[in-house]
Protein backbone atom coordinates (compact mmCIF):
# COMPACT_ATOMS: atom_id res chain seq x y z
CA UNK A 1 0.00 0.00 0.00
CA UNK A 2 1.38 3.62 -0.19
CA UNK A 3 3.75 4.99 2.31
CA UNK A 4 3.06 6.46 5.44
CA UNK A 5 5.22 9.60 4.04
CA UNK A 6 4.23 11.14 0.78
CA UNK A 7 5.97 14.00 -1.18
CA UNK A 8 3.67 16.93 -1.07
CA UNK A 9 5.16 20.04 -3.11
CA UNK A 10 8.74 18.58 -2.35
CA UNK A 11 7.91 18.21 0.94
CA UNK A 12 8.44 14.82 3.00
CA UNK A 13 5.08 14.64 5.26
CA UNK A 14 3.16 11.69 7.35
CA UNK A 15 0.41 10.32 6.03
CA UNK A 16 -2.58 8.49 7.72
CA UNK A 17 -2.57 4.98 6.52
CA UNK A 18 -5.84 3.41 5.93
CA UNK A 19 -6.73 1.96 9.50
CA UNK A 20 -10.05 0.92 9.15
CA UNK A 21 -11.54 -2.17 7.45
CA UNK A 22 -9.77 -3.91 4.59
CA UNK A 23 -7.58 -1.30 2.47
CA UNK A 24 -8.69 -1.21 -0.84
CA UNK A 25 -8.16 -0.21 -5.11
CA UNK A 26 -10.77 2.33 -5.55
CA UNK A 27 -11.77 2.58 -9.03
CA UNK A 28 -13.39 5.46 -10.65
CA UNK A 29 -15.00 4.61 -13.91
CA UNK A 30 -18.32 3.70 -15.84
CA UNK A 31 -20.00 0.80 -15.73
CA UNK A 32 -19.40 -0.57 -19.31
CA UNK A 33 -15.51 0.00 -18.56
CA UNK A 34 -15.12 -3.88 -19.54
CA UNK A 35 -11.27 -3.40 -18.64
CA UNK A 36 -11.71 -2.83 -14.95
CA UNK A 37 -13.86 -6.29 -15.28
CA UNK A 38 -10.52 -7.65 -16.05
CA UNK A 39 -8.72 -6.20 -13.77
CA UNK A 40 -11.57 -7.15 -10.78
CA UNK A 41 -11.03 -10.77 -11.69
CA UNK A 42 -7.92 -10.56 -11.34
CA UNK A 43 -7.18 -8.63 -8.20
CA UNK A 44 -10.02 -9.94 -6.69
CA UNK A 45 -13.67 -8.03 -5.81
CA UNK A 46 -12.42 -7.63 -2.25
CA UNK A 47 -9.03 -5.56 -2.90
CA UNK A 48 -11.64 -3.42 -5.19
CA UNK A 49 -14.73 -0.51 -4.68
CA UNK A 50 -15.19 0.82 -7.81
CA UNK A 51 -17.25 3.75 -8.48
CA UNK A 52 -19.46 3.97 -11.97
CA UNK A 53 -20.35 7.50 -12.06
CA UNK A 54 -23.30 6.51 -14.75
CA UNK A 55 -24.95 4.89 -11.88
CA UNK A 56 -24.18 7.54 -9.22
CA UNK A 57 -27.32 7.32 -8.41
CA UNK A 58 -27.25 3.66 -7.23
CA UNK A 59 -24.79 4.71 -4.60
CA UNK A 60 -25.21 6.46 -1.37
CA UNK A 61 -22.28 9.18 -0.90
CA UNK A 62 -21.06 11.17 2.05
CA UNK A 63 -18.22 13.77 1.71
CA UNK A 64 -17.65 16.16 4.61
CA UNK A 65 -14.18 17.40 6.54
CA UNK A 66 -13.44 14.22 7.92
CA UNK A 67 -14.04 11.64 5.53
CA UNK A 68 -15.58 9.79 2.27
CA UNK A 69 -17.93 7.44 2.83
CA UNK A 70 -19.83 5.83 -0.40
CA UNK A 71 -21.73 2.67 -0.24
CA UNK A 72 -23.03 0.30 -3.34
CA UNK A 73 -26.54 -1.23 -3.65
CA UNK A 74 -24.83 -4.84 -2.61
CA UNK A 75 -24.26 -3.06 1.06
CA UNK A 76 -20.60 -2.43 0.37
CA UNK A 77 -19.20 0.27 1.78
CA UNK A 78 -15.96 2.08 1.61
CA UNK A 79 -14.37 5.28 3.65
CA UNK A 80 -11.52 7.56 3.07
CA UNK A 81 -9.47 5.43 5.42
CA UNK A 82 -9.36 2.19 3.78
CA UNK A 83 -8.80 3.42 0.41
CA UNK A 84 -5.09 2.73 -0.44
CA UNK A 85 -4.74 3.45 -3.96
CA UNK A 86 -7.20 5.32 -6.28
CA UNK A 87 -7.09 4.35 -9.99
CA UNK A 88 -8.85 7.41 -12.12
CA UNK A 89 -10.41 5.42 -15.14
CA UNK A 90 -13.05 6.31 -17.92
CA UNK A 91 -15.65 8.18 -15.68
CA UNK A 92 -18.31 9.19 -18.07
CA UNK A 93 -21.64 10.48 -17.33
CA UNK A 94 -24.91 9.20 -18.57
CA UNK A 95 -24.83 12.18 -21.45
CA UNK A 96 -21.45 11.57 -22.69
CA UNK A 97 -21.96 7.94 -22.64
CA UNK A 98 -25.43 7.85 -24.77
CA UNK A 99 -24.80 11.54 -26.67
CA UNK A 100 -27.49 10.68 -29.06
CA UNK A 101 -30.31 10.64 -26.36
CA UNK A 102 -31.82 13.71 -24.76
CA UNK A 103 -31.40 13.91 -21.05
CA UNK A 104 -33.10 16.88 -19.04
CA UNK A 105 -31.19 19.88 -17.96
CA UNK A 106 -31.45 19.00 -14.29
CA UNK A 107 -30.54 15.57 -14.98
CA UNK A 108 -27.35 16.83 -16.66
CA UNK A 109 -26.75 19.29 -13.87
CA UNK A 110 -27.25 16.74 -10.48
CA UNK A 111 -24.43 14.83 -12.76
CA UNK A 112 -22.16 17.26 -13.11
CA UNK A 113 -22.43 18.57 -9.90
CA UNK A 114 -21.33 14.54 -8.24
CA UNK A 115 -18.46 14.42 -10.61
CA UNK A 116 -17.43 17.94 -9.23
CA UNK A 117 -17.48 16.20 -6.14
CA UNK A 118 -15.33 13.26 -7.20
CA UNK A 119 -13.02 15.28 -9.00
CA UNK A 120 -12.55 16.79 -5.55
CA UNK A 121 -11.91 13.22 -3.92
CA UNK A 122 -9.76 12.49 -6.83
CA UNK A 123 -7.77 15.73 -6.16
CA UNK A 124 -7.50 14.97 -2.21
CA UNK A 125 -6.80 11.18 -3.01
CA UNK A 126 -3.56 12.91 -5.24
CA UNK A 127 -2.71 15.38 -2.83
CA UNK A 128 -2.54 12.64 -0.43
CA UNK A 129 -0.51 10.71 -2.08
CA UNK A 130 -2.81 7.50 -3.02
CA UNK A 131 -3.07 8.58 -6.17
CA UNK A 132 -1.96 5.90 -9.15
CA UNK A 133 -0.88 6.03 -13.00
CA UNK A 134 -3.23 7.82 -14.58
CA UNK A 135 -3.42 11.40 -14.28
CA UNK A 136 -6.41 13.03 -15.69
CA UNK A 137 -5.07 16.67 -15.72
CA UNK A 138 -2.07 15.87 -17.61
CA UNK A 139 -4.00 16.63 -21.08
CA UNK A 140 -4.74 20.08 -19.22
CA UNK A 141 -0.60 20.70 -18.81
CA UNK A 142 0.62 19.20 -21.60
CA UNK A 143 -1.75 18.44 -24.82
CA UNK A 144 -0.92 17.05 -27.67
CA UNK A 145 1.18 19.84 -28.80
CA UNK A 146 3.11 20.57 -26.37
CA UNK A 147 3.95 16.56 -26.07
CA UNK A 148 4.98 17.07 -29.59
CA UNK A 149 7.41 19.93 -29.02
CA UNK A 150 9.16 17.89 -26.08
CA UNK A 151 8.72 14.42 -28.20
CA UNK A 152 11.35 16.27 -30.49
CA UNK A 153 14.19 15.77 -27.95
CA UNK A 154 13.88 11.86 -28.85
CA UNK A 155 11.84 11.39 -31.59
CA UNK A 156 11.34 12.63 -35.22
CA UNK A 157 8.12 14.29 -35.46
CA UNK A 158 6.06 14.66 -38.41
CA UNK A 159 5.44 18.89 -39.09
CA UNK A 160 2.08 20.06 -37.69
CA UNK A 161 0.39 23.22 -37.57
CA UNK A 162 -3.58 24.15 -36.19
CA UNK A 163 -5.37 26.79 -38.28
CA UNK A 164 -8.46 28.57 -38.05
CA UNK A 165 -9.95 31.73 -39.93
CA UNK A 166 -7.68 31.29 -43.40
CA UNK A 167 -7.48 29.28 -45.91
CA UNK A 168 -4.92 26.32 -46.14
CA UNK A 169 -1.86 26.73 -48.34
CA UNK A 170 -0.24 23.73 -49.85
CA UNK A 171 3.34 23.00 -50.85
CA UNK A 172 3.70 21.22 -53.83
CA UNK A 173 4.04 17.69 -53.08
CA UNK A 174 3.53 17.96 -49.43
CA UNK A 175 0.63 15.24 -48.24
CA UNK A 176 -1.05 16.47 -44.99
CA UNK A 177 -3.59 14.63 -42.66
CA UNK A 178 -6.13 16.43 -40.35
CA UNK A 179 -6.66 14.76 -36.66
CA UNK A 180 -8.99 16.08 -34.06
CA UNK A 181 -7.57 16.90 -30.90
CA UNK A 182 -10.43 15.61 -28.73
CA UNK A 183 -11.94 12.72 -30.22
CA UNK A 184 -15.35 14.72 -29.85
CA UNK A 185 -18.77 13.60 -32.20
CA UNK A 186 -19.63 15.82 -34.55
CA UNK A 187 -22.77 13.98 -34.70
CA UNK A 188 -24.12 11.32 -33.02
CA UNK A 189 -21.90 8.56 -34.07
CA UNK A 190 -19.49 10.49 -36.17
CA UNK A 191 -16.20 11.60 -35.22
CA UNK A 192 -13.07 12.88 -37.17
CA UNK A 193 -10.76 10.45 -37.42
CA UNK A 194 -6.97 10.90 -38.87
CA UNK A 195 -7.56 11.47 -42.50
CA UNK A 196 -5.69 13.00 -45.60
CA UNK A 197 -6.85 15.71 -46.98
CA UNK A 198 -6.65 17.80 -50.20
CA UNK A 199 -5.73 20.77 -47.70
CA UNK A 200 -7.22 23.56 -50.45
CA UNK A 201 -10.06 21.60 -49.96
CA UNK A 202 -10.79 22.58 -46.00
CA UNK A 203 -12.96 25.36 -44.85
CA UNK A 204 -11.37 28.28 -43.39
CA UNK A 205 -14.35 28.51 -40.99
CA UNK A 206 -13.38 25.75 -38.94
CA UNK A 207 -10.13 24.99 -36.81
CA UNK A 208 -7.62 22.22 -38.29
CA UNK A 209 -5.10 20.22 -36.78
CA UNK A 210 -2.38 19.59 -39.74
CA UNK A 211 0.10 17.13 -39.40
CA UNK A 212 2.68 15.85 -42.52
CA UNK A 213 1.51 12.73 -44.12
CA UNK A 214 4.05 9.83 -43.52
CA UNK A 215 3.81 6.73 -45.60
CA UNK A 216 4.98 3.89 -43.06
CA UNK A 217 4.54 0.41 -42.65
CA UNK A 218 3.62 -0.41 -39.43
CA UNK A 219 1.89 1.35 -36.72
CA UNK A 220 3.55 1.01 -33.44
CA UNK A 221 1.35 1.56 -29.97
CA UNK A 222 3.28 1.28 -26.69
CA UNK A 223 1.95 0.92 -22.98
CA UNK A 224 4.06 2.19 -20.77
CA UNK A 225 3.80 1.47 -16.76
CA UNK A 226 5.95 3.54 -14.94
CA UNK A 227 9.35 1.58 -16.52
CA UNK A 228 7.78 -1.17 -17.81
CA UNK A 229 7.08 -0.92 -21.82
CA UNK A 230 4.75 -3.24 -24.08
CA UNK A 231 4.99 -2.87 -27.24
CA UNK A 232 2.72 -3.88 -30.57
CA UNK A 233 2.58 -3.35 -34.19
CA UNK A 234 -0.02 -3.37 -36.71
CA UNK A 235 0.87 -4.25 -40.47
CA UNK A 236 -0.70 -1.19 -42.53
CA UNK A 237 -1.13 -3.00 -45.72
CA UNK A 238 -4.01 -4.34 -43.78
CA UNK A 239 -5.52 -1.66 -44.16
CA UNK A 240 -9.21 -0.89 -47.01
CA UNK A 241 -7.80 1.80 -49.92
CA UNK A 242 -7.31 5.72 -48.26
CA UNK A 243 -7.65 4.81 -44.98
CA UNK A 244 -4.91 5.85 -42.83
CA UNK A 245 -5.69 5.54 -39.05
CA UNK A 246 -5.98 2.53 -37.69
CA UNK A 247 -9.25 2.79 -35.58
CA UNK A 248 -10.84 3.62 -39.03
CA UNK A 249 -9.14 0.72 -40.06
CA UNK A 250 -10.53 -1.82 -37.43
CA UNK A 251 -14.31 -0.51 -38.44
CA UNK A 252 -14.08 -1.81 -41.86
CA UNK A 253 -11.63 -4.80 -40.62
CA UNK A 254 -12.29 -6.38 -37.53
CA UNK A 255 -9.87 -8.82 -37.37
CA UNK A 256 -6.82 -6.74 -36.64
CA UNK A 257 -3.54 -8.33 -35.68
CA UNK A 258 -1.52 -6.33 -33.53
CA UNK A 259 2.09 -8.06 -32.95
CA UNK A 260 4.36 -8.09 -30.01
CA UNK A 261 7.05 -5.80 -30.80
CA UNK A 262 10.80 -5.55 -29.72
CA UNK A 263 11.49 -2.10 -29.32
CA UNK A 264 14.90 -1.40 -30.18
CA UNK A 265 16.95 -0.31 -26.54
CA UNK A 266 17.56 3.58 -27.87
CA UNK A 267 13.64 3.96 -28.89
CA UNK A 268 13.05 2.34 -25.60
CA UNK A 269 15.45 4.06 -23.44
CA UNK A 270 14.20 7.17 -25.32
CA UNK A 271 10.41 6.50 -24.70
CA UNK A 272 11.26 6.41 -20.53
CA UNK A 273 12.87 9.78 -20.96
CA UNK A 274 10.14 11.11 -22.55
CA UNK A 275 7.74 9.83 -19.83
CA UNK A 276 9.63 11.14 -17.21
CA UNK A 277 9.87 14.88 -19.02
CA UNK A 278 5.76 14.69 -19.72
CA UNK A 279 6.15 13.33 -15.39
CA UNK A 280 4.02 10.53 -16.54
CA UNK A 281 3.80 6.83 -14.69
CA UNK A 282 0.68 5.41 -17.52
CA UNK A 283 0.05 6.35 -20.92
CA UNK A 284 -0.12 4.60 -24.60
CA UNK A 285 2.45 6.07 -26.81
CA UNK A 286 1.51 6.01 -30.75
CA UNK A 287 4.13 5.80 -33.44
CA UNK A 288 4.38 5.31 -37.06
CA UNK A 289 7.61 3.15 -38.07
CA UNK A 290 8.68 3.56 -41.69
CA UNK A 291 12.21 2.13 -43.16
CA UNK A 292 13.24 1.45 -39.59
CA UNK A 293 12.52 5.08 -38.12
CA UNK A 294 9.90 5.84 -35.59
CA UNK A 295 7.50 8.96 -35.81
CA UNK A 296 5.98 9.91 -32.53
CA UNK A 297 2.49 11.09 -32.63
CA UNK A 298 1.29 11.04 -29.33
CA UNK A 299 0.61 9.69 -26.17
CA UNK A 300 -2.32 9.26 -24.87
CA UNK A 301 -2.30 9.64 -20.67
CA UNK A 302 -5.57 7.53 -20.28
CA UNK A 303 -5.08 5.33 -23.36
CA UNK A 304 -6.81 2.02 -23.34
CA UNK A 305 -5.20 -1.12 -23.27
CA UNK A 306 -8.06 -3.57 -22.84
CA UNK A 307 -7.41 -5.18 -27.02
CA UNK A 308 -3.96 -5.29 -26.78
CA UNK A 309 -3.78 -8.32 -24.42
CA UNK A 310 -6.87 -10.04 -23.79
CA UNK A 311 -5.36 -12.99 -22.90
CA UNK A 312 -2.72 -11.17 -20.31
CA UNK A 313 0.14 -12.96 -22.27
CA UNK A 314 1.76 -10.24 -23.03
CA UNK A 315 2.24 -9.48 -19.59
CA UNK A 316 0.42 -5.66 -19.23
CA UNK A 317 -2.58 -7.32 -16.74
CA UNK A 318 0.29 -8.96 -14.61
CA UNK A 319 2.21 -5.30 -14.48
CA UNK A 320 -1.26 -3.17 -13.84
CA UNK A 321 -2.48 -6.16 -11.51
CA UNK A 322 0.79 -5.54 -9.32
CA UNK A 323 0.71 -1.75 -9.66
CA UNK A 324 -2.90 -1.84 -8.59
CA UNK A 325 -3.20 -4.12 -5.67
CA UNK A 326 -3.46 -2.77 -2.28
CA UNK A 327 -0.93 -5.04 -0.79
CA UNK A 328 1.98 -3.74 -2.87
CA UNK A 329 4.23 -1.11 -2.91
CA UNK A 330 2.39 1.96 -3.78
CA UNK A 331 4.26 4.84 -6.61
CA UNK A 332 1.92 8.17 -6.32
CA UNK A 333 1.91 10.64 -9.40
CA UNK A 334 4.53 12.83 -9.35
CA UNK A 335 3.67 15.89 -6.62
CA UNK A 336 4.15 18.38 -8.24
CA UNK A 337 4.19 17.34 -11.90
CA UNK A 338 7.45 18.50 -13.12
CA UNK A 339 7.35 19.38 -16.97
CA UNK A 340 10.55 19.30 -18.14
CA UNK A 341 10.15 21.68 -21.19
CA UNK A 342 13.70 23.05 -20.77
CA UNK A 343 13.66 25.37 -24.07
CA UNK A 344 10.87 24.31 -25.55
CA UNK A 345 8.14 25.17 -26.51
CA UNK A 346 9.97 27.88 -28.68
CA UNK A 347 6.57 29.82 -29.00
CA UNK B 1 -14.01 27.41 -63.33
CA UNK B 2 -15.71 25.53 -60.35
CA UNK B 3 -15.02 26.39 -56.81
CA UNK B 4 -13.38 23.08 -54.93
CA UNK B 5 -15.94 21.79 -52.39
CA UNK B 6 -14.88 23.19 -48.87
CA UNK B 7 -15.25 20.27 -46.26
CA UNK B 8 -16.15 20.55 -42.75
CA UNK B 9 -14.93 18.49 -39.70
CA UNK B 10 -18.59 16.73 -39.81
CA UNK B 11 -18.34 16.56 -43.17
CA UNK B 12 -14.75 14.11 -43.17
CA UNK B 13 -16.23 12.38 -39.45
CA UNK B 14 -17.52 9.01 -39.91
CA UNK B 15 -19.37 6.57 -37.88
CA UNK B 16 -17.86 4.81 -34.99
CA UNK B 17 -20.01 2.33 -32.51
CA UNK B 18 -21.83 3.37 -29.75
CA UNK B 19 -23.56 1.68 -27.21
CA UNK B 20 -26.29 0.37 -28.71
CA UNK B 21 -23.97 -1.60 -30.65
CA UNK B 22 -23.52 -3.78 -27.69
CA UNK B 23 -25.34 -6.93 -26.49
CA UNK B 24 -27.76 -6.24 -23.90
CA UNK B 25 -26.41 -6.62 -20.36
CA UNK B 26 -26.63 -5.72 -16.75
CA UNK B 27 -24.50 -4.38 -13.78
CA UNK B 28 -24.09 -6.59 -10.81
CA UNK B 29 -23.00 -4.57 -8.00
CA UNK B 30 -22.03 -7.78 -5.48
CA UNK B 31 -19.83 -8.93 -8.83
CA UNK B 32 -18.84 -4.93 -9.84
CA UNK B 33 -18.62 -6.21 -13.24
CA UNK B 34 -21.24 -6.33 -16.69
CA UNK B 35 -23.38 -9.57 -17.00
CA UNK B 36 -23.85 -10.25 -20.79
CA UNK B 37 -25.88 -13.35 -21.83
CA UNK B 38 -23.90 -16.14 -22.12
CA UNK B 39 -22.34 -16.60 -25.71
CA UNK B 40 -22.78 -12.67 -26.59
CA UNK B 41 -20.00 -11.50 -28.35
CA UNK B 42 -18.58 -8.48 -26.46
CA UNK B 43 -15.49 -6.73 -28.08
CA UNK B 44 -13.19 -6.14 -25.44
CA UNK B 45 -12.14 -2.68 -24.63
CA UNK B 46 -11.13 -0.49 -27.18
CA UNK B 47 -10.67 2.75 -28.56
CA UNK B 48 -13.47 2.49 -30.95
CA UNK B 49 -15.43 0.89 -28.02
CA UNK B 50 -15.03 3.35 -25.79
CA UNK B 51 -18.40 5.35 -26.25
CA UNK B 52 -17.12 8.39 -25.65
CA UNK B 53 -15.40 11.24 -26.60
CA UNK B 54 -12.18 11.49 -24.97
CA UNK B 55 -9.28 10.48 -27.57
CA UNK B 56 -7.65 7.66 -27.36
Amino acid sequence: MCASTVSVNGVARERVLPNKGKPVLFVYTNSFDLSVDVLIKRLGNDAVFRFNLDLWQEYQIKIDSHRITIANLSGRKVESNDIAKFLWRKPLTNHQLYPDQHFPRERVYDEDELAYAMREVWNAMYWSGRAVLVDPLSDMIAGKLIQAQIAQRYFPVPDWDVISGAAVKNEAGQHRVVKSFTSLRTGDRSVLFTTRVETEQLSPASPWFLQSYVPAEFDVTVVAIRDALFAFALDRATFPSGVVDWRRARMLTPNQDWILHALPPEIAAAIRHFMADMSLHYGRLDFLLSGGTYYFLEVNPNGEWGWLDESGGAGIIDTLVDELSPDTACHPLPNPRIIQTGEIPTW
Amino acid sequence: MNTPAMFTPAMLAEQKMTLSDLPPSVYDHETQTRKFPEGALVPAMAPDTKFDGESS
